[in-house]
């Protein structure tokens, strides 16, 4: 099964994914492999000090450093090394003029993998509860689903979300060697290539 | 022309950006992220402080009863004459077991300030299931017993909607020796060093 969904994956000449011969078109050019070095440390930073928040109560910095867990750690490492591919690739196309397709699928990356560390365990989801007028009872009820739920699964929403910057990274990098080929009738432009 | 039946309803109109562009602005998009702006800061500004609208900073705490694992009752006015750490907890939440494990490395400092630390479990978990009280010590903090320094068990449910009627997974509250509520906060173990400068000072 997953051989025959390997084999929708467009492909090139070299039987290489699509989105791989994009990515190496991006970092064949010295200043984007700068720039996904440095947004690569960036990001990495930003991780190692956020997605511990939830044994910090959501407060991030220095502070959550300690709280790092090897799990976390590697989810840190991986989400920085797919965003910061991800940023590098539409960066890119932005200042090729080439259409791009993965910045919402990014941003939706970015948002689903801080979730566990914004609503577990602050006082976030009951304080939009109350401000939706729940009462408190009903808050008693729903809270702990939500928060507990949300505790529980935090290696799952990670790992959704380091998939949607997979997909992102497909749709960015694999729609960049596409939208080169389309724009010259199939040669290269010679803008990207 | 479409008929009634064939409308997308209002949610799928303001998803395609229909109402906006019929009133000639920006998609109905921007509203929503007011929207939702709005709530971050009136959930920022709510915070943990809005649990002091009912229970109130600088008053006397209102007395509640807790149930130790032992199944004996205590009441909170039976502490007083000690600073008082009351700490309300869900047991599935890891802050509540990072911060667990905080109290067990600092009890030592706390005792020797005359501090008492009292961690209850919230009414029904927060409505998800978790570990009894002794069990989530257990596993947070090893194997330790309760002390006069460090009592746990379980709030009342009028206990629980009293103190945190916003229903915050992990909340503390810091108690003088005459029993007026002095500090609300949330996270001991990343407010220990304001918990233990609160256990010396405290009148």
């Amino acid at each position: 099964m997953l051989l025959v969904r390997a084999h929708r994956i467009p492909r090139d000449r070299l039987g290489r994914p699509r989105a791989l011969e994009g990515l190496a078109l991006v970092l064949r050019v010295g200043a984007y492999r700068c720039l996904a070095a440095g947004l690569f440390l960036l990001w990495l930073g930003f991780y190692l000090m956020t997605l511990p928040a939830t044994y910090t109560g959501g407060t991030v910095g220095w502070v959550a450093l300690p709280y790092l867990t090897p799990p976390l750690a590697a989810f840190a490492v991986v989400l920085a090394l797919l965003l910061s591919l991800v940023t590098t690739v539409t960066v890119y196309s932005v200042r090729t003029a080439l259409r791009q397709r993965a910045v919402g699928v990014g941003v939706g990356a970015v948002v689903a993998s801080l979730l566990p560390a914004s609503l577990c365990c602050t006082p976030l989801v009951p304080a939009v509860l109350a401000a939706l007028g729940a009462s408190t009872p009903e808050i008693y009820r729903l809270t702990g689903r939500i928060q507990g739920a949300v505790a529980r699964s935090e290696i799952l929403v990670l790992a959704g979300s380091a998939l949607l910057l997979l997909v992102a990274l497909h749709l960015g990098a694999g729609g960049l060697v596409g939208s080169c080929r389309r724009r010259e009738g199939g040669e290269c432009d010679e803008r990207c290539c | 022309m479409r008929g009634v039946a064939d409308q997308p309803s209002g949610m799928r109109r303001l998803w395609k950006g229909e109402v906006a562009s019929s009133t000639g602005g920006r998609p109905r998009l921007w509203w929503a992220l007011a929207l939702l702006l709005g709530l971050l800061i009136a959930a920022r500004a709510g915070g943990l402080g809005t649990a002091a609208e009912v229970v109130r900073l600088g008053a006397v705490a209102p007395d509640l009863t807790f149930t130790t694992p032992d199944g004996r009752s205590h009441r909170l006015s039976e502490f007083r004459g000690r600073p008082v750490l009351l700490w309300l907890v869900a047991t599935w939440c890891p802050s509540c077991q990072a911060g667990t494990a905080a109290v067990a490395r600092h009890l030592p400092e706390l005792a020797k300030a005359g501090m008492t630390v009292i961690q209850l479990r919230l009414y029904d978990n927060l409505g998800y299931p978790g570990p009894s009280m002794a069990e989530f010590i257990r596993a947070a903090a090893g194997p330790v017993r309760p002390s006069p320094a460090w009592v746990w068990g379980d709030a009342s449910q009028a206990a629980s909607y009293l103190y945190d009627p916003r229903g915050y997974p992990d909340i503390y509250f810091l108690i003088d020796r005459h029993g007026v509520l002095r500090a609300v906060n949330g996270a001991p173990n990343v407010t220990m060093d304001e918990i233990l400068a609160f256990a010396r000072r405290a009148p």
